[in-house]
């Protein structure tokens, strides 16, 4: 089990930021709409090139990148929702596989004394267990001396 | 637990700094005779010692009687500035000035983002009266439903005050499913621990369990050993006139042989 709690709060600030970036590829990027019978208008970014070189003609930027077309667009906004779309998705496993939601505090702090007293008596348990282990060495180490001895 | 370092290393790489040498002297025996000290020339327990009495201490004994506290007034440098005991009566309106200049643009005087908000959950005071669960679940929908609705209004009137109201929803939701995952924390941290122990418990059992299966290996070897021991003594015995000493002596060896493959368990 990692750390489920940091990674609801990563995964939640990283869908704020895709909404972000979303928004603003859509203000950056989005193709003008022509209307019927009307000139077509610039898109907001060049928009904006245009006014800050009208502004300060001598350190213009360069010309932003020409909008994508219409299809192109579209495609990237649906790769877009999609990639949103799924981190919700990863947030709410994250937050259906939260570790001890069944348990009240009183519960794991009596689970906690339990596996302690448990943790205790195994210690125990296991000293004798090595001591026992030892003993047979021992013994086995005698027969082979002897078996040694006998053989000799 | 890490070895201490050797004395020499210890005061160039130890991370934190060595405690002042006569914390030694703290030990029952000395605190005992500073008591007995303090009896015998009748000293209250809490009283302060002169400088006559401090004098007449033994010299390890001198380092158990804390020194008085500094007066208000004295000076002491901090960080190269001179300051007083009195100065930290100042401490929380320094804190409350630092305070609102963070909180408000340095240059406009506007309160800069308020890290206050409202809280949309219920504050219980204890740990299950609350389904955290489902909060975060309707927090988060609501974030992405609020985003749609904020594309609505974007595409239909990018000016609106209405976005700035979706806008501090959004951050709202955002900061308190942050505030709820980290009231969880305590109790993750505690599930944690249990697991551990549980692990614990586990291979403990494994360990026990291993040394009980190689004794009863050992045992049964052993008592494979000794039978198969007997009855070849009986039959060497038995054929002790016609079994020569060099064949007899093969026969023990092999025998040893096999008892050795079996105990490192070929």
């Amino acid at each position: 089990m990692g750390d489920i709690l940091t990674q609801i709060q990563d995964e939640l600030d990283m869908l704020l930021n895709q909404m972000q970036a979303s928004f603003a590829y859509i203000r950056n990027r989005a193709p003008p709409t022509p209307i019927p019978n009307q000139p077509t208008l610039s898109s907001m970014q060049e928009f904006e090139a245009q006014n800050a070189a009208a502004l300060n003609p001598s350190a213009a930027p360069p010309a932003p990148p020409p909008p994508p077309p219409r299809e192109e667009f579209l495609k990237d906004i649906a790769e877009l929702s999609r990639d949103m779309v799924l981190k919700e998705q990863q947030l709410e496993v994250l937050v259906a596989s939260l570790p001890g939601l069944d348990k009240s505090e009183a519960e794991q702090v009596a689970r906690m004394k339990e596996l302690e007293r448990e943790l205790e008596g195994l210690e125990g348990e296991r000293l004798r267990a090595v001591e026992e282990k030892e003993a047979l060495l021992r013994r086995v180490e005698g027969k082979i001396v002897k078996a040694g001895k006998m053989g000799s | 637990m890490a070895q201490p370092a050797p004395e020499d290393e210890d005061v160039l790489t130890s991370y934190f700094p060595a405690p002042p040498p006569f914390y030694k002297h703290f030990t029952p025996k000395n605190l005992d005779a500073l008591s007995q000290f303090k009896t015998t020339h009748s000293i209250d327990e809490d009283a302060a010692l002169t400088t006559q009495q401090l004098l007449q201490l033994p010299t390890e004994l001198r380092y158990l009687v804390p020194p008085a506290p500094p007066s208000p007034s004295a000076a002491y440098s901090v960080f190269g500035k001179k300051t007083t005991l009195h100065a930290l009566e100042d401490y929380p309106d320094t804190m409350a000035a630092i305070r609102s200049r963070l909180l408000t643009h340095p240059v406009s005087g506007d309160p800069v983002l308020d890290w206050t908000y409202e809280q949309l959950y219920p504050s219980s005071p204890t740990w299950s009266s609350l389904d955290r669960q489902a909060y975060l679940f309707r927090f988060l929908r609501s974030i992405v439903l609020s985003y749609i609705e904020l594309l609505g209004i974007m595409a239909h009137d990018p000016t609106s005050e209405a976005k700035d109201e979706k806008l501090k929803d959004v951050l709202t939701l955002a900061l308190n499913m942050h505030a709820l995952v980290n009231e969880y924390r305590p109790h993750q941290a505690r599930e944690t621990l249990i697991r551990e122990m549980e692990r614990q418990v586990e291979r403990k059992r494994g360990e026990v369990e291993g040394v009980r299966r190689m004794g009863e290996r050992v045992e049964e070897v052993l008592a494979g050993f000794e039978r198969s021991g007997v009855e070849g003594r009986e039959e060497i015995d038995g054929a002790a006139g016609e079994v020569s000493d060099e064949e007899r002596r093969r026969e023990r060896q092999r025998e040893t042989w096999g008892v050795l493959d079996e105990v490192l368990g070929h």
